[in-house]
């Protein structure tokens, strides 16, 4: 099954909204302002709208039903109270509960073998010692040739950065890199995924 | 103020900062909302990402197995606040009486 991209602008920034898709923006602000707030009610009507995604970006990780749901219960409970801060200001309720979830999601032991085995491939790559083949990790075709499509020197960093949700010391020390290029690595390997994703209007 | 995150916008939507970092960083977007787009277009590109991957269907139950959670964690939250108000009162009264018996 296969989501249809939601209120994502990032999604196809050349296509003028539909009314449908408009009034779809105006329920995410509200819902937005309320959940803010800390409306009891956004919290159901967020819990409604986002959870089959939610759900989905925790299973990706985890691939076990029981482990997603309590992943996204645990997530979304520190959230709403105040564990972790959403700030209106600072963007989209809809891609900051997905990050607050995957970044619980990838740090579950659970996902330890597939890590161990992510983390050994990068080694090797950047050892020159074999390609990094990451299809075992990345099912969609368009995110696969995005990752392949970085310079091999960021991707490594960035696999192990999003796949694997080591910090930049962790990276630095599995990599044998200096603590500044790690870093400045792992940033430009998302900046130019997030171009290269854009690049091309999904048909 | 100081100088803005620059690079740490993305580790920090990475989730690949240390707890020192990612509170600087926290502090910093209060009040620069340069930096604070910088974060939320990573945390798009990464939202982005996740539409991109397979979607699944959650159990039937979840809704509910959500409001039972909530449910306990309200109540586990109001027993801790409790127990420190009893706490509070215990030690104060303690403290009472014990000043009470040193002045007598």
């Amino acid at each position: 099954m296969r989501r249809v991209i939601g209120t994502g602008t990032l999604a196809d920034p050349h296509r003028a909204l539909s009314s449908e898709a408009l009034s779809e923006l105006y329920q995410d602000a509200a819902l937005e302002q309320a959940f803010a707030r800390r409306e009891r009610w956004a919290l159901d009507g967020v819990y409604a709208r986002y959870r089959s995604l939610l759900y989905s970006v925790a299973y990706n990780v985890l691939r076990n039903a029981e482990d997603a749901q309590d992943c996204l219960h645990d997530a979304l409970i520190r959230v709403w109270t105040k564990r972790i801060t959403y700030d209106i200001q600072r963007g989209s309720l809809r891609s900051f509960l997905v990050v607050c979830v995957r970044n619980q999601a990838v740090s579950h032991q659970r996902v330890a073998a597939r890590r161990a085995e992510l983390s050994r491939r990068v080694r090797a790559e950047a050892n020159g010692r074999e390609e990094l083949r990451i299809e075992d990790f990345v099912e969609n075709r368009r995110l696969h040739a995005a990752f392949m499509s970085l310079p091999e020197e960021q991707r490594g960093p960035l696999v192990l950065s999003y796949f694997l949700g080591k910090t930049h010391v962790e990276i630095a020390r599995d990599l044998g890199l200096p603590l500044g290029t790690a870093k400045s690595r792992i940033s430009l390997g998302l900046r130019r995924l997030g171009k290269a994703l854009k690049a091309r209007v999904p048909s | 103020m100081s100088s803005h995150i620059d690079e740490l916008a993305e580790l920090y939507a990475l989730g690949s900062l240390e707890a020192g970092e990612r509170a600087s960083v926290e502090w910093h977007v209060r009040s620069c909302v340069e930096c604070a787009n910088r974060i939320r277009s990573a945390e798009e590109t990464i939202a982005f990402i996740s539409d991109l991957e397979e979607s699944h269907e959650p159990p039937k139950a979840i809704a509910e197995n959500f409001n039972a959670r909530l449910a306990t964690s309200r109540v586990a939250q109001k027993q801790l606040s409790l127990k420190v108000i009893t706490g509070v009162v215990v030690s104060g009264l303690m403290i009472l009486s014990l000043s009470g018996a040193m002045v007598r």
